[in-house]
């Protein structure tokens, strides 16, 4: 029984796509389309707290992003994950934090008031003044990335793990957007890497 | 010597929870929020202004749940559900739904009302946020229905990560999201006595 994820492009769905990617493993992938309706029955039967991904196993249902990416990567021996025994693993769980916690919450007060309907000038305005307090906030957090990435390939352990495909999500929708000027010269080479990864090309073209 | 670099009602709030329950000592920095504007010598600590920090020898950490899984790890600790385990998923899972799926929501609240500026456009992000809160603490109702703890039957490091946006939606007065196995939940929470005696640093 293959396992199934629901998907949104654009979306924390895409970490999991990748880390599939980087494995060689399919599961079947269930695309909500662009502008997903997540706060239906049917998918609050999925997953009731609304957010995406899910990832329907069997009888298992899991939620978050990086913890079904934690999942599939002990289920198929991956060396995606780094043990708790292995030299670095405190930096890996720190860097796998920072991609979610650090990075991506600026990244989701942008994409969220950007959604926002019925704007009026006025609440424009408004937008401005956290888009720019989100701009602040990333070229503060971007300079820890920046100085881990001294003299390193990969964040933890010394090769590709989860950290880089919790990083990767936030680093490559800052890269594709009007805060890429924050990012830097370490930081557009490490991106530069990851996204050129066949794994994140293949993830990022599935609809 | 273990040190950690706090500030009130910020995520540190569960590192210092996770020392009292493993009853470590270690020097606590009291930091004013935020550090980045009223201490910029912390940025030589941490570049990103984030709190909170643990230096413990040679490890640095700036991730609070990555500090609470490493202080527990090193110590042995139950309050971690190790790899392994039948419950680790459940764990994992747990442990992000406090970070990702509660934060997510309450950060945008945080940063908002950080923000000088009032008016009906601020005002709009906020419901926003807090329709997006109500929906997710939904999922912990149900999951409270029959269990005192998220995981395992026992107090882990994932109720110290839901506990610290459980505290925020208190102190953001949107108690009313909170479905009555929540509100016991968290109230079993604060009882506690390593819980109080986090909360009450200055």
């Amino acid at each position: 029984m293959t396992a199934t994820l629901y998907h949104v492009p654009t979306s924390r769905s895409l970490r999991v796509l990748w880390a599939l990617e980087e494995m060689g493993v399919t599961v079947e992938v269930r695309s909500l389309g662009p502008r997903p309706h997540l706060q239906g029955p049917e998918y609050l039967a999925i997953n009731p707290a609304g957010t995406l991904p899910a990832l329907v196993d069997g009888e298992r249902t899991i939620h978050e992003s990086l913890a079904i990416c934690a999942y599939l990567a002990d289920r198929h021996g991956s060396d995606l994950l780094v043990a708790p025994g292995e030299a670095e693993w405190p930096d890996f769980q720190q860097w796998l934090l920072y991609g979610e916690a650090t990075l991506q919450a600026p990244m989701s007060v942008m994409a969220r008031i950007g959604r926002l309907r019925d704007k009026t000038p006025e609440m424009q305005a408004g937008i401005d003044a956290v888009r720019a307090d989100c701009r602040f906030s990333l070229s503060m957090r971007l300079r820890l990335l920046e100085q881990r990435l001294e003299g390193r390939d990969y964040l933890a352990a010394g090769r590709m793990t989860l950290a880089e495909i919790s990083v990767g999500y936030p680093l490559y929708n800052i890269g594709k957007g009007a805060f890429a000027s924050l990012l830097g010269p370490r930081s557009v080479a490490y991106r530069e890497r990851l996204t050129a990864r066949p794994a994140f090309r293949r993830a990022i073209a599935v609809p | 010597m273990t040190t950690v670099y706090h500030a009130k009602n910020t995520r540190s709030m569960r590192v210092l929870w996770v020392l009292e329950e493993l009853g470590l000592e270690a020097e606590v920095k009291s930091l004013p929020f935020p550090p980045s504007k009223l201490q910029p010598d912390y940025l030589a600590i941490n570049p990103t202004g984030t709190v909170p920090t643990l230096v413990d020898g040679s490890v640095q950490l700036t991730e609070s749940m990555a500090i609470c899984e490493y202080l527990a790890a090193k110590h042995g600790s139950s309050l971690l559900v190790g790899p392994g385990d039948p419950m680790r998923t459940e764990f994992v899972q747990w442990l992000w739904y406090g970070e990702s799926t509660l934060m997510t929501p309450l950060s945008r609240m945080a940063t908002v009302s950080r923000l000088a500026r009032k008016g009906a456009d601020i005002d709009a992000v906020l419901e926003d946020a807090r329709g997006n809160a109500g929906v997710r603490l939904t999922a912990l109702e149900q999951r409270l229905d029959g269990r005192d703890f998220l995981v395992a039957g026992r107090l882990t490091l994932a109720d110290i990560s839901a506990g610290y946006p459980l505290h925020l939606v208190g102190l953001f007065g949107m108690d009313h999201l909170l479905g009555p196995s929540s509100t016991a939940y968290r109230e079993r929470l604060r009882s506690r006595p390593a819980y109080q005696k986090a909360i009450a640093i200055p």
